[in-house]
This record gives C-alpha cells, sequence and structure tokens, in this order.
C-alpha cells in the first residue's frame, strides 16, 4: 500500500511523518521539500542503533532531519521507529547532533540540513 | 514432532527473559536460556496452540516497545510486528486527532494473551496507554481495537499507579467472541461479539480510593485469572480487594475481607483444581502510615488459597519459611497443567519460589534473576 512503511514482519501505516509539523518556523515551510538539497552527509549512529541501522558510518543526501530519517528508513526498514514513535516524536533518550549540535531539544527533526556536513544519532546515557 | 515433557516457567523480568525448565516431576530445575538482556520485559506467555511459540513484550527504554517471538522454546527470538497507536481513518495524522482518540504512542506492551483454540492465529496483545490490539496471523500484523482505543469514555479514564495499563485478557474457552481485559484504574470489560463492542462490568467491586464507592467503571483492578473447569467463574484482585464472580463478572462478590488486609496484584487458578485461586498477600500500608508498601504481609512470603466450593481460606506457608519484604507484581504467579499443579510466584527480588505439588510443599529456585515481573508456565504435553 503506498505510503505504508513495514518494520520488520510488518507495521500500520504511517504517513503522518510526513506532514509539516504546525509549529514549524514559516521560513522553512516556504517551499516543500525545504529548499534545495543538500551536499552528502555523513551519519553516525551510535553502538545501540547499530543493530538496526549501518553497522559503520553512511552517507545520504537529505534536506531535514526527518527527511534523513526517511531515507534511511528506506535502506534498513525498521530503523526510524527505534529513533522516533509513531506520532514522529524523537523517543526519550534520542538525541540528534547537526554538525555537532545537539537539536533534539530545539528545531527537533524539522532542522534543515542545507549546508551540513555531518549527523549524529545517539542515545543519551540512562540506565540502572 | 517429539512429546514434550518439560515444565518451562518463563520469566519476564526488568533486565531481560529467562526460561526455567523442568520435567514432570519438578524437582530439578535449571535455567535453560535468557533474552532480551538489559530490556524490561512486562510479560512472556506460551501459546499453548502452537507448541514452542513464546511471546515476549518488550519494553526497552531506548527504542521503545517490541513483541519478540520465539517457536523454538525460546532458543531463539526475533522481533515481529509492533502495534503502534492507531491513527484514525478520517485522520491520518495522529498529530491532528480529536479528544477521543488514543493519546500519543504505544508506551509499554503489557500483556499477551494467546486467543480461543479454534482461532489458532489470533493472538490479542494489551499495552498502556489502555490500549488493545489483535494480530490473526500470529504476531505478523497487529489491528487496534477501536472499541477499546476510541471507546466513548476513555477521556475519563486516568492511570493508575503503575501506568495506564490494559494488563489483563481472557478469552472464553467456550466461545471465541466472548472475551475480557482489565485495566488500571479503568476497571473490567467485556465483549460477547470479539470486540466489537464492551460493556462494564464491575458491579460490586468497591473503590475506597475515590468519592463514588460503587461506580460502573473507575475500579482499579490489578488482575483476574478465570476458572478453567467453570469459565463463569472469576477470581479478581483489585485494589480494594478480592473478589470472586459466578456469572461471567456481572456481580462481583467480595471474599477477602475475613482476610483483614486483602491487598494484592496477583492472582492464578489452576486447570488441575477448579475451584481454588491463589493469591500473595501485599501489605497495603505502612505500619507508620503513610504510603503503601505493597510488600509482604507480615514480612514473609506468603500465598493464600482460596477454596470457591468451602468457601474458605488457607495459608500455604509457615511464616519462618521465607522470611522478607518480597513484592510480587501483577503477572507475579502461575500455575502449571499438572495435577497436582505446580505453583509459581516471582519476586520483584528476582526470587522464584515454586510449589510442585499444589502448594503443600514450597522450594526457592537456587538462582537471583532481576526483578521479576510475570512469570508465565508452558506445560508438558498430556
Amino acid at each position: 500500500m503506498e505510503g505504508e512503511v513495514r518494520v520488520g514482519d510488518g507495521i500500520r501505516s504511517w504517513e503522518a511523518v510526513r506532514s509539516v509539523p504546525s509549529s514549524l518556523p514559516a521560513a522553512l515551510k516556504s517551499s516543500t521539500p525545504f529548499g534545495p538539497p543538500s551536499s552528502m552527509l555523513e551519519v553516525h549512529l551510535d553502538s545501540m542503533l547499530r543493530r538496526f541501522g549501518p553497522p559503520v558510518a553512511t552517507t545520504a543526501e537529505a534536506d531535514t532531519v526527518e527527511h534523513l530519517l526517511d531515507v534511511l528508513e528506506t535502506r534498513y526498514p525498521g530503523l526510524r521507529f527505534k529513533i522516533r514513535d509513531e506520532t514522529g516524536a524523537l523517543r526519550r533518550y534520542v538525541r540528534v547532533f547537526v554538525d555537532g549540535e545537539d537539536v533534539s531539544g530545539t528545531t527537533g527533526v524539522a532542522t534543515p540540513l542545507s549546508g551540513a556536513r555531518s549527523v549524529d544519532i545517539l542515545h543519551s546515557i540512562a540506565g540502572g | 514432532m517429539a512429546k514434550n515433557t518439560k515444565v518451562r516457567v518463563l520469566l519476564g523480568t526488568r533486565k531481560g527473559t529467562y526460561i526455567v525448565e523442568s520435567d514432570a516431576r519438578r524437582r530439578k530445575w535449571k535455567v535453560a536460556s535468557y533474552a532480551h538482556d538489559g530490556n524490561d520485559v512486562f510479560h512472556v506467555s506460551a501459546d499453548p496452540r502452537h507448541p514452542g511459540t513464546f511471546y515476549a513484550a518488550v519494553n526497552n527504554g531506548f527504542w521503545g516497545p517490541e513483541v519478540q517471538k520465539t517457536v523454538n522454546w525460546g532458543k531463539t527470538w526475533k522481533e515481529v510486528a509492533t502495534p503502534l497507536t492507531p491513527a484514525r481513518k478520517d485522520r491520518p495524522n495522529p498529530m491532528e486527532q480529536p479528544a477521543d482518540a488514543p493519546p500519543k504512542a504505544v508506551l509499554n506492551l503489557w500483556h499477551i494473551e494467546p486467543g480461543h483454540a479454534d482461532d489458532p492465529d489470533v493472538v490479542y496483545l494489551g499495552a498502556e496507554p489502555h490500549l488493545l490490539f489483535r494480530t490473526q496471523d500470529q504476531g505478523a500484523s497487529w489491528e487496534p481495537i477501536d472499541s477499546i482505543n476510541h471507546h466513548p469514555g476513555r477521556e475519563n479514564w486516568s492511570p493508575g499507579g503503575g501506568g495506564a495499563n490494559l494488563h489483563t485478557i481472557l478469552v472464553d474457552p467456550r466461545s471465541p467472541n466472548r472475551v475480557y481485559v482489565g485495566m488500571s484504574s479503568v476497571g473490567t470489560f467485556r465483549s460477547e461479539d470479539a470486540g466489537k463492542n464492551w460493556s462494564p462490568v464491575n458491579r460490586g467491586v468497591e473503590t475506597p480510593f475515590q468519592p463514588e464507592k460503587f461506580p460502573e467503571i473507575g475500579q482499579c483492578v490489578h488482575h483476574v485469572a478465570i476458572d478453567a473447569a467453570d469459565p463463569d467463574t472469576f477470581y479478581r484482585q483489585d485494589h480494594g480487594g478480592i473478589y470472586v464472580s459466578h456469572n461471567r463478572m456481572d456481580k462481583w462478590t467480595r471474599i477477602g475481607k475475613p482476610l483483614g488486609d486483602d491487598f494484592g496484584f496477583c492472582v492464578a487458578s489452576p486447570r488441575a483444581r477448579p475451584g481454588r485461586a491463589y493469591f500473595v498477600p501485599l501489605a497495603s500500608t505502612s505500619p507508620s502510615g503513610g504510603m503503601p508498601r505493597t510488600t509482604a504481609l507480615d514480612g514473609h512470603f506468603q500465598v493464600r488459597e482460596w477454596n470457591d466450593e468451602t468457601r474458605k481460606w488457607r495459608k500455604l506457608l509457615s511464616p519462618s519459611a521465607f522470611p522478607g519484604h518480597f513484592g510480587v507484581q501483577r503477572e507475579g504467579i502461575a500455575c502449571d497443567d499438572l495435577d497436582p499443579p505446580g505453583i509459581y510466584v516471582g519476586t520483584t527480588t528476582g526470587h522464584l519460589f515454586l510449589s510442585p505439588d499444589g502448594g503443600r510443599s514450597w522450594r526457592l529456585v537456587p538462582f537471583s534473576f532481576p526483578s521479576i515481573h510475570s512469570v508465565g508456565v508452558s506445560s508438558p504435553d498430556p
């Protein structure tokens, strides 16, 4: 079915993550997708996430963090659900760094990647 | 297929799934395998319709809930489809859901219940916040049960101390259409049409924690067991005490009052002993007042047996047998299908107590587990 993303042996449709959050700054909504494609990004996942994604650093082209997660999802089905829940929110302990800056609590998945060179997707330390 | 002669106790713990096994004599036990290292596993259930198949409700603090499945008695596990909060068909974007839509994402998976014997591919799953799912293909995909997940009254449902959990699912062995669910701080519901419609069935259950003492809903059911020989009979451990129903939950009668403090979380009823139910008493209050203790009443491990024929209670352990402040969670007790039944109790302190003879004698498995959330059993072939 169009728009359906499958995790493992199949999950329900997950179209909403493609929508533009209403809180997105107007400048970021000016075009769809968000401006010209970025150059090639280097993407690093922490060791815990490598179980679901690339075993080493990979490269990708994407306009926003959200777009990047979509791109990675096509290569590694199921990865996105480990990073975000089904409402599109980043999971509690996930941190996304763009060129070394933590954007998780600010622009989040709407962060534009135009001109960026690297994205790190990490888990914060939590345990006990 | 070779005959299965083993009893397997399936433990969901704070740090993974453990499978502990023995033969039908149940004297010598060993930890046969463990999996899901480091993950919170709220429930592990055996599917008796498919020998060797177990499901685990895994809740990873980092990457969310997963349903894991094994088809070889726990030797290997694989993630199958994970149920997700359903978008309404008329509003596919969850960010635009109306107030009566299920809120936010699936937080935790709480209970996995194999369906009726006539529907061998059906499995039910209860989740948080107050969500019910069903698979009709053994976990390859899950359908949300909208009659619960979009229930008109759910905006008034509130979480209990452990969360907004749908933790009890029971299927009438005489009919796949009759299904019961239990939810924290909401109570029990019954469906007569395989989940299309639900009626609250809490009459007679008191809610000591709110102004209205006998509301239609709002009871904090902790767990319910069905009597295998008489599926009209149910045994209920509620926040407000211990109850029995003999009419498909239409009316509940409190049976725990003679015990004084009849607080607790878990209940099990063995297939081989109709009319019996087992409960683990916990202290509802601290001796000094204040917070509920929710650890072993009177400072020792105890199991109480209810005999529904004589309507009498019996304590199964001496107070000196196992002193300690054990906690036992709602899935913390289970029975096997043998005669006499084995009774298994896992504690929050990581102890696994068991009786191989219907409660006459008790022993402790000599292994310290992580804090135990749930106990399930896979019984030998008859």
